[in-house]
């Protein structure tokens, strides 16, 4: 008789199930029972906390700055990860791999430690802003600490190291000797890129866009600490929404919108690269 | 009128010195082979052509034009690939028009070409296809018409039937000269595969370590090679190690293997001197230790193997004790079997002295 192999999987299944599937059950089915605040719920199945959000412009606004700092973040990431990904991945000499090496060590760093540094550096009388000021380029300290461009870079701090491995995996698939081929036809380098790299990479900076949205929409550390208690996202509220205001199915309701909202684009631009890619526009 | 000269060009990465004071005048319209192992130094030179590299020291021409230290999509060069290095993305009439459209021609002008490259590499209907659709051989001659579509000054080729099998290669060998030679196109073509050389060039290059060992025809090459590494590279040849001692009219004598033969006057040899006795195998026979040689050279051997490939056989021979040569020859020929004593013979003028 053939080995069961599959039967290894047994363990780990359980796991899943216990430990995520039925914790989120638990939270998405309490988010359709009314809070009553301090931990109590109600008992009739009804969708009032979605009524609640969906007709509150606070709770709208929150889903709104998730999304934006969440876009800003992904883009400026692959934006500033796409050129350190691409010389890593063109570069011959064995510096290369010290490179890469120091960016996943980077990238493992607990975002904790990493965010404190970013704390010290830019708070109202931090490093910088010292800096600034003894020198009379400012007269009063600018900070990102509260506001949404520090959490955009606090996510962006989270997520690039992410970016740049992504990143270098997709280049690396393309052959140098495109680039080559397409300079010595007459094409200029930044000819070259839009023309052959960007359109040949395209479904791998999708899919590695849409993972480093994901981290961003999903990032708690990074937004309370660089937040300050003044910018809310999603995940942010979720948390104050149950540990502080100890509403539990407002928190489930929360939750599911986000994980709602997440789904949604993920499917979305899923469903924009298949268009592109029936279009020839990108390859498979 | 030389096409493309390279004039001292010196290419070190690093400690490493890929080419040494490298002086080569190629000429308007000829298929020119830079042909040597890996590591030459003939890639290196293809790619200084092309602007990828640039040279360490010394100029490079294209006609009359000094374009060292111009980029490569300055240069008007076209050049195929080792791996093609088609666009995926594209389709191949996109992928033929790629130069056409970086250079601004017009939309009319574009098609009208992209459809005399399509009947030019013979391949009239694919233009809507997409490279993956087409065979390895049709994406070679897609390859082609990019390179040659506005035309190009010289044409480059990097290896570009490495990765065809034989048949295909042999019949892509053929094809590409007929359309270097319909385009009258300069061409620059490397490989490291001799019969490959010698089938399309008028003129080959034979590289070794970062200099040129020989320059010419393919049958002065084959016939006259200048160096060991030559002679041993270009086709096969036994080397027999030996010393100069003597004239005997209008031949001189060499002692190898403790025999003395007659080979052809060296100019620069003096007596003495080491050489290398080389002769190609085909030019080899094998004969009974009875048989009279009649003026030819001979030296006693031992038989050691045979291998048979249709239609031609090999033999082993030890001869001096354990120096193997092959002799290469018709199936129906006597070369004695595994173990038999026998003469190796061959007339004097076939044989090549080697100095170096």
């Amino acid at each position: 008789m053939q080995a069961r192999w599959e039967y290894l999987l047994l363990p780990s299944f359980v796991f899943v199930v216990l430990l995520i599937v039925s914790s989120q059950y638990v939270f998405l089915k309490g988010s359709f029972y009314e809070d009553l605040g301090l931990g109590q719920i109600g008992d009739t199945f009804d969708w009032v906390n979605y009524n609640k959000f969906f007709s509150d412009t606070f709770y709208l606004s929150t889903l709104w700055i998730t999304v934006k700092v969440s876009a800003l973040a992904t883009l400026f990431t692959m934006l500033l990860g796409f050129p350190v990904a691409y010389l890593i991945a063109r570069m011959r000499s064995q510096w290369a791999m010290i490179l890469l090496a120091g960016v996943v060590v980077s990238t493992f760093v607990t975002i904790v430690i990493k965010v404190f540094g970013l704390i010290i550096i830019f708070s109202a009388d931090g490093l910088l802003n010292k800096f600034l000021m003894g020198i009379g380029i400012v007269d009063t300290p600018y900070t990102i600490i509260g506001n949404q461009t520090g959490v955009v870079v606090g996510l962006m701090h989270f997520t690039l190291g992410f970016g740049v491995l992504l990143l270098y995996s997709v280049i690396q698939t393309i052959p140098r000797s495109l680039e080559d081929a397409a300079q010595i036809h007459g094409a200029s380098r930044w000819r070259m890129h839009l023309r052959v790299l960007l359109p040949l990479s395209l479904p791998g900076v999708t899919v590695g866009a849409l993972m480093i949205f994901n981290m961003s929409m999903g990032a708690f550390t990074s937004a309370a600490l660089l937040g300050g208690g003044r910018v809310f996202t999603l995940p942010v509220l979720i948390q104050r929404t149950m540990m502080m205001e100890i509403k539990y199915s407002m928190a489930g309701t929360l939750a599911a919108v986000l994980l709602i909202a997440v789904l949604l684009i993920n499917l979305l631009s899923v469903f924009l690269l298949r268009r592109l890619r029936a279009a020839r526009l990108v390859i498979a | 009128m030389s096409r493309v000269q390279l004039s001292n060009v010196v290419k070190k990465f690093g400690d490493f010195t890929a080419l040494h004071e490298l002086d080569l005048d190629i000429v308007e319209g000829e298929f020119l082979t830079l042909l040597g192992p890996s590591g030459c130094g003939k890639t290196t030179t293809l790619r200084l052509i092309a602007g990828f590299i640039q040279p360490t020291r010394g100029t490079i021409l294209l006609g009359e034009t000094d374009v060292t230290g111009v980029a490569p999509q300055h240069r008007e060069i076209g050049m195929v690939f080792q791996d093609y290095a088609l666009f995926p993305h594209m389709t191949i009439e996109e992928n033929i028009a790629f130069g056409l459209k970086e250079r601004k021609y017009e939309k009319s002008k574009i098609d009208a070409r992209v459809r005399e490259l399509l009947k030019l590499i013979r391949l009239p209907d694919a233009a809507e296809r997409y490279p993956s659709e087409v065979s390895g051989g049709q994406q070679q001659r897609i390859a082609v018409a990019r390179a040659v579509a506005y035309p190009p000054r010289v044409l480059l080729m990097d290896e570009p039937l490495g990765a065809l099998d034989l048949k295909l290669r042999e019949a892509m060998q053929f094809e590409l000269r007929r359309i270097q030679q319909e385009l009258k196109i300069t061409t620059v073509y490397v490989t490291h595969d001799q019969t490959e050389a010698m089938n399309m060039s008028d003129r080959i290059v034979v590289m070794n370590h970062g200099l040129i060992e020989q320059l010419g025809g393919a049958e002065e090459i084959y016939n006259h090679p200048k160096t060991k590494f030559v002679a041993d590279f270009v086709g096969q040849i036994n080397l027999l190690d030996a010393a100069i001692v003597g004239e005997d009219g209008d031949w001189q004598v060499a002692e190898t293997m403790a025999t003395r033969v007659k080979v052809p006057r060296h100019a620069e040899v003096a007596q003495k001197s080491a050489v290398a006795v080389g002769i190609r195998p085909e030019l080899l026979k094998a004969l009974p230790v009875d048989a009279s040689v009649n003026g030819m050279n001979s030296i006693p051997g031992k038989v050691k193997g045979k291998t048979f490939a249709g239609n031609l056989v090999k033999i082993f021979i030890a001869v001096g004790g354990d120096h193997e040569v092959v002799v290469e020859g018709r199936p129906q020929e006597w070369f004695g079997e595994p173990g038999d004593a026998v003469q190796v013979a061959w007339q004097p003028q076939d044989a090549i002295v080697l100095t170096s």
